[in-house]
């Protein structure tokens, strides 16, 4: 008996299930307490013989079982059914053990519960676990596959770190609101563009959404965040900058983990990428409240919005249309934040160089030797799925 | 071995007021146990108003424990919380054996425990089936570990449960029994007379969720009525998938031929499963299913989904299989409509061949013994020393082992301070319960009723 998934202790039985069995047991008997009266006698009465083997009688024994020995067969209490069959037969075995012994053949025991059986409540037969079904559905990976894959992460990665960059020279004045201004706001019309043209290519009219709704409402956004810039520039005048930092932090590592990197979804932001945008909009609020001009604070929170909100549709877009302009960007992401970050911190740079390739390259790997671990159970025990084919809807 | 009476507490949180297998179980198999001479008592949540000792049938005594209920019916796991209250218990009622049911019962766990820490013996049943796969089933296995890696002996409801239960808390099977459920013959007798002859009438009992596969039923009902202008439908049950059994009914315009009972008392189970020809379980995972077994003990053919310990329950002439899709169902439902036709012909088919058969299979008598037999066959096995406790919990895996190893030193060291404040010797016993007194009482009020 093949050991299987940590159960170890399969091997051992206490009634040896191979027990040679012949035709012309009384069929009949049902009751398990008159069989363990009937086995007790049959047990020295000749029908069959078999060679001794009193071990498969006792190897099943475990360590709470120290009255279940051979010398304590006393069957003519009927407590112990068949295992005292088995200590009957051990018994017979020691007592005789160079000879052949006879032992009273036995109906194979059956999966059922509405039937008698000759066999004890806690029999373990040879079929036990037999439908269980080892990593039946487990899809092994191809290491191209995962690196392609892993795109959406480095790609995401490195627009959080651009965004840094974008904030750290807005902070050292480095860069004029204006300029962001422009740059993000002729970046975003770009964007809608490209979008525009791929859905005259790709979708039929009905599909086609139209744009004029979407530019009213981004105007009064706008205005209304022109407006409220300057109580966003004060909103954490109190806060210690410490506090601030460390909480950016941690927002962005929320934003991070949050983020929708499996779903193709393009129109709504749904659970958890909507924790991911609000961590990161919470986390651009406290960075622009820290800014000291009403239009830098304007500027990086309408950049902060574009960047978290609709650049990830853009992207899984591009993902969706084509794995190879997906692959160009995340280098050009990951280039211009190094770029980026080499003129603010040179130790960062390289740390982000080194994360990006190890998640892309490395990690795969990872995943693909973790494989090997899978275990994965399925059996009858499972929840089923339904199956609905629905013929009527 | 001589037969020996115990003192068997049994502890769940699943028990009357509320309803269900697990329920019906402790009740039946606690009631056949006083009557073969053991004593039982036991161990509950307060349900509502319901609180502190009372008193059931036959002189059982149920302890309604004050607890906090954190979801469905299971009380707030407080590991050590409890351990003075059952310590009071056990040594009042001079408890030898700790028998805990159902793997979501956090009252359960916390008995064993308290129980080993106290040196008593421990028995185990699990009466339900999970996965691996899903976080949740992932938390309970690894506390299942925990219980189950000291405990003296499990028993599980079915064979399936028990290669289930092995799996999960990596047992040794052979410390594992099989003992099915059973129901109380006599209460589900076929009615000929309560059918409708007009009509051929499909009977569903069981809480409208998901797990009970209502998503199948959903779709199968209208197909079936479709095809069978004869047929009509008696569900019974509540719960959230009810609006989807409405709504098909409304699309469908099915109001004269798909009957929604809302939930049915357990009183009145059979009055509905005597009106019906046919019995169909959906069930997407059971361990043992009792109400395919009441319907076919009132009579009904029995067309269920092939899941879980179901293949088990019931021989074939009395059950047709179906796998959980659509058009298996409405297949298997349409032989079983042929075969209810064809039914006068075959008098080893007749409702009441199916009552004593079933009589015959199931009965808590018979489920009595076999726990009494575990029961006796764990009760002198000696105590092993407290490290080899400590070895087993350590066993349970890399971390969890170290923090089982500490909550059960914990728990031991709790119990000796017990054992210093209340000692043992100063805890009043319980007074055995004066059934001879009960049951003259009992006579007295059966012959007044007569008079």
């Amino acid at each position: 008996m093949p050991t299987r998934i940590g159960v170890p202790f399969l091997s051992r039985r206490r009634d040896n299930p191979s027990d040679p069995t012949v035709p012309g047991a009384s069929p009949t008997r049902l009751s398990p307490l008159s069989h363990g009266l009937d086995e007790a006698a049959e047990g020295s009465s000749p029908s069959v013989l078999k060679k001794s083997s009193a071990s498969p009688a006792r190897t099943g024994f475990s360590r709470f079982s120290p009255h279940r020995s051979a010398g304590d067969a006393d069957v003519a209490s009927g407590l112990y059914l068949a295992t005292s069959r088995a200590a009957a037969i051990a018994a017979a075995a020691t007592v005789s053990s160079t000879r052949p012994t006879v032992v009273q053949p036995q109906r194979p025991w059956r999966k059922l519960l509405y039937i008698k059986q000759e066999y004890p409540d806690d029999y373990v037969d040879d079929t036990f676990l037999m439908e269980l079904q080892k990593n039946a559905n487990v899809r092994m990976y191809d290491y191209s596959t995962v690196v392609i894959q892993t795109t959406v992460i480095t790609q995401h990665l490195s627009s959080i770190m651009i965004f840094i960059s974008v904030f750290i020279n807005l902070y050292r004045g480095s860069l004029t609101g204006k300029t962001l201004v422009w740059c993000s706001s002729i970046s975003t019309v770009l964007g809608f563009v490209f979008w525009d043209i791929l859905n005259m290519y790709l979708r039929t009219p009905e599909q086609r959404i139209v744009r004029l709704n979407l530019i009213k409402g981004a105007m009064l956004f706008a205005l209304l965040l022109f407006g409220l810039s300057p109580i966003l520039r004060t909103l954490t005048e109190d806060t210690s900058r410490d506090t601030i930092w460390a909480m950016t932090v941690i927002f962005f590592g929320v934003n991070l983990a949050f983020h929708d990197y499996s779903t193709g979804n393009l129109t709504n932001i749904r659970f958890p990428g909507s924790v991911s945008l609000n961590a990161a909009v919470l986390a651009s609020v406290l960075l622009a409240s820290q800014l000291n001009n009403n239009l830098s604070v304007f500027a990086f929170l309408s950049f902060a919005l574009k960047w978290f909100a609709l650049f990830p549709i853009f992207r899984r877009y591009l993902k969706r249309i084509s794995d190879a302009a997906s692959m160009a960007t995340t280098m050009v992401l990951a280039l211009m934040a190094t770029a980026l970050f080499m003129y603010i911190n040179k130790a960062v740079a390289l740390l982000h160089i080194f994360s990006s390739l190890f998640i892309t390259f490395v990690c795969p790997l990872w995943l693909i030797w973790v494989q090997r671990y899978k275990n994965e159970i399925h059996g009858p025990w499972d929840e089923a799925r339904p199956i609905v084919h629905r013929y009527f809807h | 071995m001589p037969k020996r009476a115990l003192n068997v507490c049994m502890v769940s949180d699943f028990f009357y007021p509320s309803m269900g297998g697990v329920e019906s179980h402790l009740y039946n198999n606690a009631q056949c146990l006083m009557q073969r001479g053991h004593k039982v008592v036991i161990v509950t949540h307060a349900y509502g108003s319901r609180q502190g000792v009372r008193y059931l049938a036959g002189g059982l005594k149920v302890y309604y424990m004050p607890a906090v209920i954190v979801y469905s019916n299971a009380s707030l796991p407080t590991f050590f919380g409890t351990f003075p209250i059952f310590r009071q218990i056990f040594i009042r009622e001079q408890i030898d054996i700790v028998h805990g049911h159902q793997a979501f019962s956090t009252f359960c766990h916390e008995a064993i425990l308290h129980a080993r820490s106290m040196g008593l013996k421990t028995v185990f049943t699990d009466h339900s089936l999970l996965g691996f796969a899903d976080a949740s089933g992932i938390l309970l296995n690894k506390l299942l570990k925990f219980t189950l890696s000291d405990v003296h002996h499990a028993i599980c409801v079915s064979h399936t449960s028990k290669e289930n239960t092995v799996l999960r808390a990596a047992l040794d099977p052979q410390q594992v029994s099989v003992i099915p459920n059973a129901i109380i013959a006599e209460q589900f007798e076929p009615d000929l007379g309560a059918r409708d002859p007009n009509w051929i009438t499909i009977v569903v009992l069981s809480r409208l969720v998901y797990r009970k596969g209502i998503d199948l039923l959903v779709v199968a009902v209208p197909r079936i009525c479709q095809l069978y202008p004869r047929v009509r439908f008696v569900i019974g049950g509540d719960g959230p998938k009810r609006i989807d059994l409405e709504q098909m009914r409304e699309r469908f315009m099915l109001q004269d031929r798909v009957e929604l009972l809302g939930s049915v008392k357990a009183a009145d189970v059979r009055s509905v499963l005597v009106r019906g020809d046919i019995f169909l379980n959906t069930s997407l995972t059971e361990a043992f299913c009792i109400a395919i077994v009441e319907a076919a003990s009132c009579g009904l053919l029995v067309v269920s989904t092939k899941v879980g310990g179901i293949p088990e329950v019931l021989p074939r002439y009395m059950i047709t299989f179906a796998a959980p899709e659509e058009d298996d169902i409405v297949e298997a439902l349409s032989q079983a409509i042929a075969g209810v036709h064809d039914r006068p012909n075959h008098p080893e088919l007749s409702p009441q061949h199916f009552h004593s058969q079933v009589k015959k299979m199931y009965s808590w008598h018979n489920v009595a013994e076999r726990t009494e037999r575990v029961y006796q066959q764990i009760i002198d096995i000696e105590e092993p020393p407290l490290i080899e406790r400590f070895r087993r919990y350590y066993g349970c895996g890399l971390v969890a082992g170290k923090i089982f190893c500490l909550i059960a030193a914990i728990d031991f060291l709790i119990g000796a301070l017990l054992a210093w404040l209340w000692p043992k010797e100063h805890i009043e016993l319980a007074q055995p319960f004066a059934s001879e007194k009960y049951q003259r009482i009992v006579n007295e009020n059966r012959l007044r009723h007569h008079h």
